[in-house]
């Protein structure tokens, strides 16, 4: 898998290292361009939304570098933009209108089909593939932070301290949230078996 | 054994926040331990699939520059009115004029066509013989009020 790794020397930046390093925006977007794509991907559940999004929450990053006090990861900086972005596009009337036509909407069974299953029989796989699904039709039901929440630690592994940090949220909503996350996908899980 | 672990129990182990207790009960119940597999290679199964499909999103996005600034979706909308409303007023002013071309013709066409020849011909010979008679006078018209009043002062220094 090519999933992109930050560099340890780049977690062990200081604050004014790691201000400086905003500066190469090539870089930041090479570094971070696939974990806020994959986070504001499956907070909003469309792909040309998501791109769009991505694009300025880098283009904001890089308008306000000078904001960034370095008391916090650059990942983490990041993802507290891209989350004020998916907050404010979820909130628009447009995402409402379109939301369930969107033509580029992401589908489950798309998601699914990119499961590497490590399931030796086909039947496993299967079950496997529909699982992936439930997870995704779940999220999509979730309310909008309780998704962002769950994707979080989910699927970009933060810990909860980042995520209270990315969401301006406290620790203990951001566990209130997942516990209902959480037990919405156990629901259906248990639904489906 | 005492009852199986609550689900903040089950969700504080996903989260890897869970207490002691908890991890011993689930050394000892099959049935919690179980519950708790299957939910995290759930998860650990759509971790896989989201990040394999957002690679392949973005492996498949056309090449763009590393820095490229979009335009805002608000400003596309404005430019989508803009042009509406150009091709609108375009269209109703193509219609207009088409229209204003139309009426001219309507009303132009009814002096020539209700007007005889015979009058036509009738109104030339009153205004060749109006021209003719101006030009005839041995005074041209603007300057006949002059000649009206040395005539006047003329005659009156007669009286005198």
């Amino acid at each position: 898998m090519t999933q992109t790794t930050i560099p340890v020397e780049l977690i062990a930046l200081s604050g004014e290292q790691r201000i400086s390093e905003l500066e190469n925006i090539d870089a930041l977007i090479r570094l971070y361009k696939a974990k806020v794509f994959r986070f504001v991907a499956f907070s909003v559940a469309d792909r040309d939304a998501a791109d769009s999004i991505t694009q300025d929450c880098f283009l904001k990053a890089h308008l306000t570098r000078h904001q960034f006090r370095g008391d916090c990861s650059i990942s983490t900086w990041l993802m507290r933009i891209a989350f004020n972005l998916v907050r404010d596009h979820t909130k628009s009337q447009k995402f409402r209108f379109w939301k369930n036509a969107a033509a580029t909407a992401i589908d489950a069974e798309d998601v699914s089909q990119h499961l590497v299953s490590g399931a030796s029989s086909a039947e496993a796989q299967l079950i496997a593939r529909e699982r992936v699904e439930t997870v995704h039709k779940t999220l999509q039901k979730l309310s909008d932070r309780q998704r962002s929440v769950f994707v979080m630690r989910f699927v970009e592994e933060m810990e909860l301290a980042d995520i209270a940090m990315a969401t301006g949220m406290s620790l203990a909503t951001v566990k209130t949230h997942l516990y209902r996350a959480v037990g919405a996908v156990r629901e259906r899980l248990g639904a489906t078996l | 054994m005492s009852a199986h672990l609550t689900h903040e129990e089950l969700t504080d182990n996903l989260l890897g926040v869970s207490s002691f207790t908890v991890n011993a009960h689930l050394l000892n119940c099959p049935a919690c331990a179980n519950e708790l597999s299957h939910m995290k290679s759930t998860i650990a199964g759509f971790r896989g699939a989201a990040n394999a499909w957002s690679e392949n999103a973005l492996a498949k996005a056309p090449k763009e520059q590393a820095f490229s600034r979009r335009s805002s979706p608000t400003l596309r909308w404005v430019l989508a009115a803009a042009m509406i409303a150009l091709i609108a007023s375009l269209t109703f002013y193509i219609r207009g004029r088409g229209e204003n071309q139309a009426n001219t013709a309507s009303t132009a066409s009814p002096v020539i066509t209700v007007e005889s020849p015979q009058l036509q011909i009738e109104k030339d010979n009153q205004l060749l013989s109006e021209v003719d008679t101006e030009l005839t006078e041995a005074v041209p018209a603007p300057m006949q009020p002059l000649r009206l009043a040395e005539s006047t002062a003329a005659s009156a220094s007669v009286t005198k």
